[in-house]
């Protein structure tokens, strides 16, 4: 009954026929204009395979966490030099340019996770760029209530929030705003396994990658204390470098960006280099 | 370059027929007003035509468009509040002709935007939990949970708008 009502209730919800019009009339000149684009395959791949991912993704974490474990313990009888507990970092003043990163794929993604970025008040500022590995990750979810400060929405809605929480070891540090970073560090992710976010990342425990985070300041992570960090979305995850990964035409316009930013020369950035390294050399001048 | 324009006779249309409602709808439910629905549903087509995204069945197709018209909602929205406009006295916007008079849909119109999306997407567009989840990138509980919650409080805003108009 009231599945019925709702039907013809949205049913009168009809664009007009002026506005159809227009749009197709765009849509042809849009078409004639538009190059295919060479992301569009890659892109298309992430879709088509999105409904297998989850099963697939399902099986190879399972049999990661069985490798990962025997990994870790023949890595726990080997002896191996401690890490400090904190990472001093020369002279990093001039980084403080580096404040956002343009998302990859920016039209498709442009703030899927707007109100979840608005609401834990995510800054732009990146106060820790470094490499680390995956020891641990789950997901997590959590109610909250949102105030939102934009004109037309209303307050105090009830939201329920999922993510990744994420225990991860620092192996390199090429940025850090306070210079003082501890061996571990747990980081709060707002993708989930379940998203259907392009730029999702298939994390997995055990990898190593290169990660940019925002410390929680005055956010539901921190009020509720179950991170020290925020692994920025969207812009960080297009930047989520495993080792050996190269870099792509994308990524290589994005550094390219960053490297104006910092005055930098842009060779390092370019396509076919390798991306971890590119970071380094970025980050280190 | 003729090529192209052909297929796209053949293609923009038969997209747009089956797809403008869904997308319009959910344009709508988001932004709350005709005008800003329409440009909405326009960058979303146009976002279909620069990435020409290929779809395994019609489920994935308007799966992709309903998402699309989501981001592209919250876009428009977004950009709005950013412009902080304040129109002159003479300027004010006429009335949106197309709110259409229902009572069920005003009360939807109420609900926070994804108590809305959620009640469009499981009671109009079919879609089970499990899937408005993947569109929303939520969990299967979450959906469940907001869906509850958008049930009791349009119940409530119903009862009340009836008691109001009862005192009336």
């Amino acid at each position: 009954m009231f599945e019925e009502e709702c039907r013809k209730s949205l049913d009168k919800l009809c664009p007009s026929q002026q506005a159809f019009d227009r749009t197709l009339a765009a849509m042809r000149l849009e078409y004639a204009a538009t190059p295919r684009k060479q992301t569009e395959r890659s892109i298309n791949y992430k879709m088509n395979n999105r409904k297998f991912d989850f099963r697939i993704a399902t099986a190879v974490c399972a049999a990661l966490l069985v490798a990962v474990s025997i990994i870790t313990g023949v890595m726990l009888s080997r002896e191996k030099p401690g890490l400090p507990d904190t990472f001093e970092i020369s002279d990093s003043s001039r980084l403080k340019s580096v404040r956002y990163v343009e998302p990859l794929e920016n039209e498709i993604i442009t703030y899927t996770l707007w109100r979840d970025v608005s609401e834990l008040k995510i800054t732009d500022e990146t106060d820790l760029i470094a490499k680390v590995k995956i020891e641990d990750m789950r997901e997590v979810e959590y109610e909250y209530t949102a105030v939102f400060e934009y004109e037309g929405e209303r307050a105090e809605t009830d939201h329920v929030g999922n993510g990744t929480l994420l225990q991860l070891s620092v192996e390199e540090v090429y940025y850090s705003a306070d210079n003082k970073v501890k061996d571990t560090i747990v980081a709060y992710s707002i993708v989930s396994s379940r998203g259907m976010y392009l730029e999702s990342p298939r994390m997995k425990s055990g990898d190593e990658y290169i990660l940019f985070f925002s410390s929680t300041k005055d956010d539901v992570a921190q009020r509720d204390q179950f991170s020290d960090y925020i692994i920025r979305l969207p812009a960080t995850a297009s930047f989520w470098a495993k080792s050996g990964t190269k870099i792509t035409a994308k990524m290589s316009e994005m550094l390219k960006f960053n490297c104006r930013l910092l005055g930098i020369d842009e060779s390092v950035a370019e396509k076919g280099n390798m991306l971890d390294e590119a970071l380094r050399t970025m980050f280190k001048q | 370059m003729a090529e192209n324009l052909n297929s796209c006779d053949d293609n923009c249309e038969l997209i747009l027929t089956r797809n403008a409602k869904t997308v319009y709808r959910t344009a709508y439910l988001r932004v709350g007003n005709r005008y800003d629905a329409e440009d909405v549903m326009q960058e979303v087509f146009m976002r279909y035509v620069r990435y020409r995204p290929e779809f395994e069945n019609t489920e994935h197709e308007k799966a992709w468009f309903i998402r699309a018209a989501i981001n592209a909602s919250n876009t428009h929205t977004h950009h709005l509040s950013a412009r902080r406009e304040v129109p002159l006295e003479d300027d004010v916007p006429a009335p949106d002709p197309a709110v259409p008079d229902d009572e069920l849909l005003q009360a939807i119109m109420r609900l926070p935007d994804i108590q809305r999306s959620v009640i469009q997407l499981y009671y109009y567009d079919g879609f089970s939990a499990k899937e408005i989840a993947e569109i929303l990138g939520k969990s299967d509980t979450a959906v469940r949970i907001i869906l509850t919650r958008a049930r009791e409080k349009l119940k409530k805003i119903i009862e009340e708008e009836r008691r109001k108009d009862q005192y009336v």
